[in-house]
């Protein structure tokens, strides 16, 4: 589904990604792990545009993506959890959620989808008209959630939905990634919180200073030495 | 050699700005300008190349530069039957001063002064009012119109301090449009009329409006106007080359590029801002009571945003600061317009269109100011202001 | 009171051409974080565009009056979107002076271009009358038709900027740019669009405001256009810069100041200008987000 060849990017002069060699499937749910700067958001950003690529190819669904600007991507059904949760602070709960499924038209699917997010997280009905710049920590992380996935995307890309909650939400959050991914939702994501990550997700990737230095099922990656030395010593 | 390069160079550059400004044909003025445009593209082309040309300057800067003043001393022998020229070139001068006081303010400080042409204005109104009405001598108005446009400014050190980026553009957008409505309805100054009869520059006896001859020469009032400025432009120059190598420039560059790390290194910022604002107006005034004892009349019109943006043009043409960058860009663009008549109406629109192409593609301008060498020592010396 | 009630109405004429102005730049600001300082040879220039209307419109007809009024704003807002390409996006990532100083360029160019290019721009030109002449009076205040037609318009005008900007799908894509571009084409909002509607709507508003002035004075000149941006920013920045109601409200406020200075000062119309920017400093040095304003202003 998601195809990625040769792909380097960076900042300015510097180089961060190189040569990364990534793919998802239909279905399928990816982490991708490494340590605080290993480059995982840079990937994130690069995916959609965000950063321009330097070299190599972006392709979804057998098409090329790489210089396609990043609405045009998202329109392609890319949902995106961005870190640092990025809400429009200045807008409700309701608005950020219409902003989610900004480029669906249809009043009464809108209507559906919102029933849906609430379902999911029904402290954001309780406050669906609070502005989301006065909410809690928790309740950001869980309305960047819901907000990425209100334009029903095939591919939600996640990174770091967990930052800032508590660990009791936390599993809980788990748990809704897992629901999204039963149905149907192919995601990619990238977790600090290593274990429980590689708990829900097929496969994984390790980063490591730009570099991908392992990939595997994730059930082989739990075990693996590379993996513990990046999240425990740095 | 590389002296004898200099000499041979600045001689031949000597000879054609003669040439260029006797000439009297359309023809040949274009023909130059083509000529001059045609090697300022070839310098930002091949920049190797020109290095080999520019190195002996740099080498021998002490030669360089008293060559080119003896040169420029005795222009005006060239000039005893067309002293017109002479006026010109002491214009140019005398925008040369301005530029270089707003370039120390907006292009060393980063300090966005839009209101130029009011302590311009306030040079030229204090000096002419102070020639007209006390009928005080040159050696007293000069340094009285810089003075009173360091004092004008001082109403602005308030925003200077507390405003920055386009609200410090806004204020000082305003300040000027303030100053020049007040300038055209204040009848005590002449309202739109302005102030004419101003005195020309007198020291020791000798009044700059007289004639006198050496020889076969003889020089007009123009002559004596033209070394004036001269004297003032070079004196001027001298200042500001002096600011921008000592560690006070460094300072100021630090100001304009990153005010908060500065301050946290312990510079203290609004003072080095407002030395800045001060000294840049200073020399604006200068310009100004020069150009009333030279014009011998001062008016409303010339002190307009319009005169402004001109000077800001300069600056960013020739190169944010840049000394030799904006005292060649004030230079040609005040002597191009003179001697290209056709083009008089046009230069505001032509000057305008050149500084968005030249914001877009080249934001350093024509002559980019060398990255400065780092002295940390000295750095800390002044830190302790 | 009759002195007075002509005063108000008087100030209430400024305040509406000043608060379309002022709109633009809270927009231009509060979207892109922009200060757009040609915003006012804009207005201008949609006064002199809707002069060339003039000759198609033969004799006085609500059809040629609202012709006019149409196809000035329409090229001036197609205008407005390619000066944003010239001198704007480019300098996105530059320092702040760089745009600042393209833009104040920019209306140099404009200004010089219809003072040189258009017959006779170096004088002013008379503005034909577009709205019923005519007027009724009320207690001894006499109101023309232009002048409601003038308030009619601008409250219009204002309804319908705070409507398409908080009610309308464009409108939250502008608002949602604003507040983090980023995300907001995460979510499929196209930058390129929501600048040029930005810049469309905001130019629009300034053409709006040159064609109103025109009708008020009954005649334009090619300055115009410096002195209106001027206060238009001065109004904003009174109100609060990027708030849409802030920029009204600095509007009146600034055209409130201006009239009474000159109603109750003794020689106090020459000065009107002198005082009003006066008071515009005065609030920038102590109360530099505006009353409405949420954004703070040092955003350098
Ligand atoms: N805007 C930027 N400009 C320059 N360098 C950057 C920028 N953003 C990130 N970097 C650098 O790129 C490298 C990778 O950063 P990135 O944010 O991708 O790491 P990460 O794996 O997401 O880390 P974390 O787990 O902390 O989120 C780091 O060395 C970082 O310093
Ligand atoms: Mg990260």
């Amino acid at each position: 589904m998601l195809e990625i060849n040769g792909l380097s990017s960076g900042y300015g002069k510097i180089e961060v990604l190189h040569q990364i060699n990534l793919h998802v499937d239909e279905g399928e749910v990816v982490s991708v792990l490494g340590a605080n700067g290993a480059g995982k958001t840079t990937l994130m950003r690069t995916i959609i545009n965000l950063i321009h690529a330097r070299s190599g190819t972006i392709k979804y669904r057998g098409k090329d993506i790489t210089h396609l600007k990043t609405h045009q991507i998202h329109a392609l059904g890319i949902g995106i959890v961005p870190e640092g949760k990025r809400l429009f602070e200045k807008m409700t709960v309701m608005e950020n959620l219409r902003m989610g499924c900004f480029l669906e038209k249809n009043e009464r699917v809108i209507a559906e989808r919102i029933e849906k997010a609430f379902d999911m997280f029904p402290r954001l009905k309780e406050r669906k008209d609070q502005l989301s710049g006065t909410m809690s920590g928790g309740e950001q992380a869980m309305l960047t959630i819901a907000r990425g996935t209100m334009s029903d995307p095939d591919l939600l890309i996640m990174d770091e939905p967990s930052f800032g909650l508590a660990p009791v939400l936390i599993n809980e959050m788990f748990s809704i990634i897992k629901r999204i991914s039963q149905e149907g939702k192919t995601v990619l994501l990238v977790e600090q919180n290593a274990w429980k990550g590689l708990e829900i997700s097929d496969r994984g990737y390790l980063l490591q200073k730009g570099e991908v230095i392992l990939e595997g099922k994730s059930s082989e990656l739990k075990e693996n030495s590379l993996v513990k030395k990046a999240y425990f010593s740095n | 050699m590389n002296k004898l390069i200099v000499l041979l160079s600045e001689t031949v550059l000597f000879a054609l700005l003669i040439l260029f400004l006797i000439a009297e044909s359309v023809s040949i003025t274009i023909l130059f300008i083509v000529a001059g445009f045609l090697c300022a593209a070839a310098v930002l082309i091949f920049p190797k190349k020109a290095e080999r040309i520019i190195k002996p300057f740099a080498k021998e800067r002490r030669t360089a530069i008293i060559f080119s003043m003896i040169l420029m001393a005795i222009l005006p022998f060239f000039f005893t039957t067309q002293p017109y020229w002479l006026l010109t070139l002491s214009l140019a001068g005398i925008y040369i001063m301005l530029a270089n006081g707003l370039n120390m303010q907006t292009g060393t400080t980063g300090l966005t002064n839009f209101s130029g042409a009011a302590f311009f204005g306030t040079g030229a109104y204090t000096t002419g009012l102070l020639s007209v009405h006390l009928g005080l001598p040159g050696w007293l108005t000069i340094p009285a119109g810089m003075f009173a446009s360091v004092l004008i400014g001082a109403i602005l050190f308030f925003p200077v301090l507390k405003v920055k980026g386009h609200y410090l553009a806004l204020v000082t957008i305003a300040f000027g449009l303030m100053f020049n409505i007040m300038l055209n309805n204040t009848d005590a100054i002449g309202g739109p009329q302005g102030i004419s009869g101003v005195k020309a520059f007198a020291i020791g006896g000798f009044d700059f409006s007289g004639m006198w001859a050496i020889g076969p020469f003889i020089f007009s009032s123009y002559a004596n106007n033209y070394w004036l400025t001269l004297l003032a432009a070079i004196l001027a120059l001298a200042f500001t080359r002096y600011i921008y190598n000592s560690p006070v420039g460094l300072i100021l560059n630090y100001v304009r590029d990153d005010e908060w790390s500065s301050k946290s290194q312990g510079l203290n910022i609004s003072y080095w801002k407002l030395i800045a604002f001060c000294c840049g107006n200073a020399l604006i005034g200068l310009g100004g009571a020069l150009y009333a004892h030279m014009i011998g009349y001062v008016a409303p019109d010339l002190f307009s945003f319009q005169t402004s943006l001109l000077l800001l043009s300069m600056v960013l043409l020739g190169g944010m600061d840049s000394i030799p960058g904006v005292t060649v860009a004030a230079f040609v663009m005040i002597v191009l317009t003179e001697k290209l008549r056709v083009i008089q109406d046009y230069r505001f629109l032509i000057f305008g269109l050149l500084v968005i192409i030249m914001i877009i593609f080249r934001k350093e301008g024509l002559i980019p100011s060398r990255v400065r060498p780092y002295f940390p020592k000295l750095k800390s010396v002044l830190m302790k202001r | 009171m009759d002195m007075i009630g002509q005063q108000l109405m008087n100030a209430v004429m400024l305040g509406t051409m000043y608060s379309l102005v002022a709109i633009g730049f809270s927009l231009f600001f509060g979207t892109m974080n922009v200060i757009h300082f040609s915003h006012g040879d804009i207005s201008m220039l949609g006064a002199f565009i809707a002069l060339f209307f003039v000759p198609i419109i033969t004799q006085y007809s609500v059809l040629g009056s609202v012709i006019m009024f149409i196809g000035a704003i329409v090229i001036v807002a197609v205008l407005g979107i390619f000066l944003s390409g010239l001198v704007i996006q480019p300098l996105q990532s530059s320092p702040q002076l760089y745009t600042l100083l393209a833009t104040l360029e920019a209306g140099l160019v404009i200004r010089e271009a219809i003072r040189l290019f258009y017959p006779g721009g170096k004088m002013s030109q008379k503005f034909p009358i577009i709205f019923p002449s005519g007027g009724f009076s009320i207690g001894g205040l006499t109101i023309r038709f232009d002048q409601l037609f003038i308030l009619a318009i601008g409250v219009a005008v204002f309804v319908a900027t705070v409507l398409i900007v908080n009610k309308t799908s464009l409108g939250m894509a502008i608002r949602a740019y604003s507040q983090d571009k980023e995300a907001s084409m995460m979510m499929g909002v196209s930058e390129s669009k929501v600048i040029a509607v930005t810049f469309a709507l905001g130019s629009a508003l300034a053409a709006i405001a040159g064609i109103l002035h025109g009708t008020y004075y009954r005649e334009v000149i090619y300055t115009m256009g410096l002195t209106s941006g001027i206060i238009g920013f001065s109004a904003a920045t009174i109100g609060g810069l990027g708030s849409i109601w802030g920029a009204i409200v600095g509007g009146y406020l600034f055209a409130f100041i201006q009239t009474s200075v000159s109603a109750f000062v003794p020689g106090g119309s020459e000065y009107r200008d002198v005082i009003a920017f006066g008071v515009m400093i005065l609030f920038l040095l102590f109360r530099p987000t505006g009353i409405l304003g949420e954004r703070q202003s040092e955003r350098v």
